[in-house]
């Protein structure tokens, strides 16, 4: 009876090891493949497309940078990056405070409203969107996509954070106001640095997702000067050839930036996930 | 210090009275405990004079000025919650100094005020700690210290000691009640726990379905309870009860609970009058329950016989559960009774501390 037990379990425990074993490596294929075709010729990512590269090949990153172009296209999206990032961490903190914390009329209606636009797709906007910028002369400039972008991200920032602003306790609230806080001080010192931990995870979740962001920047940022590093690193598959070893050079060197957001933020991402254990 | 007044003060939520005209006055410099099951009012009395909730209507008066429209931070009061809500991300000596701060405090005043608050609670060596790096007990003492630096004129207790353990309870009981005599503020304290009740207050108001019920002294109310929920509430085990009627029989007034009857000593025979042949009930605390054999002299003994249903010994003395007829009753006796279950037992009431309600009115008649 034991021995069956124990060989059950082994079983069981050989299936969930190699499905997560599976899983992992089917998540980290596109990665392995992005950085041995950024060291391939173009003779060599034709020939073998999933080995590695015989030797290191260097120039692709060469063709990846393309002049001064490469830092214009960094600056811009780092631009967009910060700057919707942090618009719609301030608004989005303001707003969850007030919808985890106070009582206003409509309060319920207006959250269930933010929650909808969750799941409504950017690319449906495009086209009335473009009109609207177009009219307000916004088409071309960082205020006009920072301001779309900063829309996009704002429904799930306010649900993530009113979720994580409920967790903090009523009491504590209560004893800041007693010690004489009003509602902004009370956000500003008790809040913000309890929410650290979500606060991060929703820096990393958004700069990630608008750094890698290409329809919206490939409409509104149209110019040369404006693109951003994902519409240059796309436009590198123009018109005659498809250079796939300088594409993933450029991929490789744009997602740099990101990975190192992501492991400065890391401890308090999973963290952040796990949610408010504040006690 | 100041002194503090519910005037027809209401509370409702929705359809909901939690608080339905209450009226106290609460000196200066007493410790006034607010009491009662929980859903009975008491917290939110606490957190409309905190300024946490607004009435609905009624005055509250801190220091004869009404405070109705004034925000807590202006109330000039401290609270220390039941789960103590310490300020995670600050240092102890943060939390302390945090409402100092706010109010621009010289900081060599902070320094001061928080090193004395915290002399006085033993938690010097605790100052550059973290709130979750501490025990329950100590987090507790950060939570009156918090409240101790603030000087308040008033200082309001919502349950503070129930997170503890019991041993800790006792002895934060006590360092309580000292802190009080040291201070010499009004506390106004809010506990279901009738046991802190009776020890920490000067007095004590008991609070059911958000009407006050009573307020006196802890030895008042424990004597001469006004109705039948403050007979129950306070005490433990809880006062006994008859249902019962009350006859004259040859001059002698009885109270007659079909299975014993007992004998209502003279002197009450006047205000008693009036229920004579009308159904009554009959309270008696459990230490007024005797083993005939260890009686004390002197007492106005009845017997009355019984059936023994369960005892717990506890040492000091015995808990008796007793059956009589319909009648189901707790003796507290001496620790040498022998009491076996189903036992035929005979005990006595001592009826100098009888009490008598109105079962309509549930009003003790006096």
């Amino acid at each position: 009876m034991k021995a069956t037990d124990r060989i059950l379990g082994l079983v069981g425990s050989l299936i969930r090891q190699t499905l997560v074993i599976g899983a992992t490596l089917l998540s980290l294929f596109p990665v392995y493949f992005m950085i041995v075709s950024a060291f391939k010729t173009r003779f060599e990512y034709i020939e073998d497309k999933w080995g590695l590269p015989q030797s290191l090949f260097w120039a692709n990153f060469n063709t990846a940078l393309a002049g001064e172009k490469f830092f214009i296209r960094f600056t811009n999206s780092s631009v967009l990056t910060v700057g919707s990032v942090l618009v719609s961490l301030i608004i989005a903190c303001l707003a969850a405070y007030a919808f985890a914390k106070m009582e206003f009329y409509g309060k319920r209606t207006l959250f269930n409203i933010i929650l909808s636009l969750m799941v409504v797709p950017p690319v449906v906007m495009i086209v009335p969107l473009f009109v609207a910028m177009v009219r307000w002369k916004l088409v071309n400039t960082y205020q006009g996509t920072i301001l779309i972008y900063t829309g996009l991200l704002l429904p799930f920032s306010i649900y993530l954070m009113t979720n994580f602003f409920r967790t903090i306790p009523r009491e504590i609230i209560e004893a800041a106001r007693i010690d004489g806080c009003s509602s902004l001080r009370i956000f500003w010192n008790i809040m913000m640095p309890l929410s650290a931990p979500a606060l991060i995870t929703l820096i990393v979740v958004n700069a990630l997702w608008v750094w890698n962001e290409l329809l919206i920047a490939l409409v509104f940022m149209q110019k040369d000067e404006l693109k951003t590093l994902m519409v240059g690193i796309a436009a590198l598959r123009s018109r005659n050839y498809v250079d796939i070893p300088a594409t993933m050079a450029g991929l490789l060197i744009a997602t740099i930036p990101i990975v190192v957001v992501y492991l400065f933020g890391q401890r308090y991402f999973i963290r952040g996930l796990t949610g408010g254990a504040v006690k | 210090m100041a002194s503090v007044t519910f005037d027809h003060v209401t509370k409702r939520f929705g359809d909901v009275v939690a608080v339905n005209d209450l009226n106290i006055h609460i000196e200066d410099k007493e410790f006034l405990v607010l009491v009662g099951p929980s859903g009975c009012g008491k917290s939110t009395a606490l957190r409309c004079l905190a300024g946490l909730e607004d009435v609905t209507s009624g005055r509250i008066l801190i220091d004869n000025q009404v405070v109705n429209d004034i925000p807590p931070k202006d109330r000039d009061i401290a609270m220390v919650f039941q789960s103590y809500a310490l300020y995670p991300h600050m240092s102890v000596f943060d939390n302390m100094a945090f409402a100092l701060k706010l109010r621009k405090v010289p900081k060599e005043e902070i320094k001061r005020r928080v090193h004395q608050a915290a002399e006085l609670l033993g938690i010097q060596d605790l100052l550059n700690r973290r709130p979750r790096q501490l025990s329950g007990g100590q987090r507790q003492r950060v939570a009156v210290g918090r409240a101790i630096v603030r000087e308040p004129k008033v200082f309001l207790f919502d349950e503070p000691l129930s997170n503890l353990d019991a041993k800790l309870r006792v002895e934060t009981r006590a360092n309580i009640s000292k802190l009080h005599l040291q201070l010499q503020t009004t506390f106004i304290y809010v506990t279901h726990d009738q046991v802190e009740a009776m020890t920490m207050a000067t007095r004590i108001a008991v609070l059911n379905h958000g009407v006050l019920q009573q307020i006196d002294t802890p030895q008042n109310l424990y004597d001469k309870p006004k109705n039948l929920f403050v007979a129950g509430f306070i005490g433990s085990p809880a006062m006994n009860f008859f249902p019962a009627h009350l006859r004259r029989d040859n001059g002698k007034m009885y109270v007659d609970a079909k299975t014993f009857a007992v004998e209502v000593p003279s002197d009450r025979h006047a205000v008693y009058a009036p229920y004579i042949d009308r159904p009554v009930i009959l309270g008696i605390r459990p230490e007024d329950i005797y083993n005939p054999e260890f009686a004390p002299p002197g007492i106005l003994a009845q017997p009355v016989e019984a059936v023994v249903d369960v005892t717990e010994l506890m040492g000091n003395e015995i808990f008796v559960y007793l059956k009589s007829g319909e009648h189901n009753f707790i003796a507290r006796v001496d620790p040498r009774s022998r009491y076996t279950i189903n036992q035929r037992a005979q005990v006595v009431f001592n009826m100098a501390n009888m009490h008598l309600f109105d079962p309509t009115t549930e009003l003790a008649v006096r």
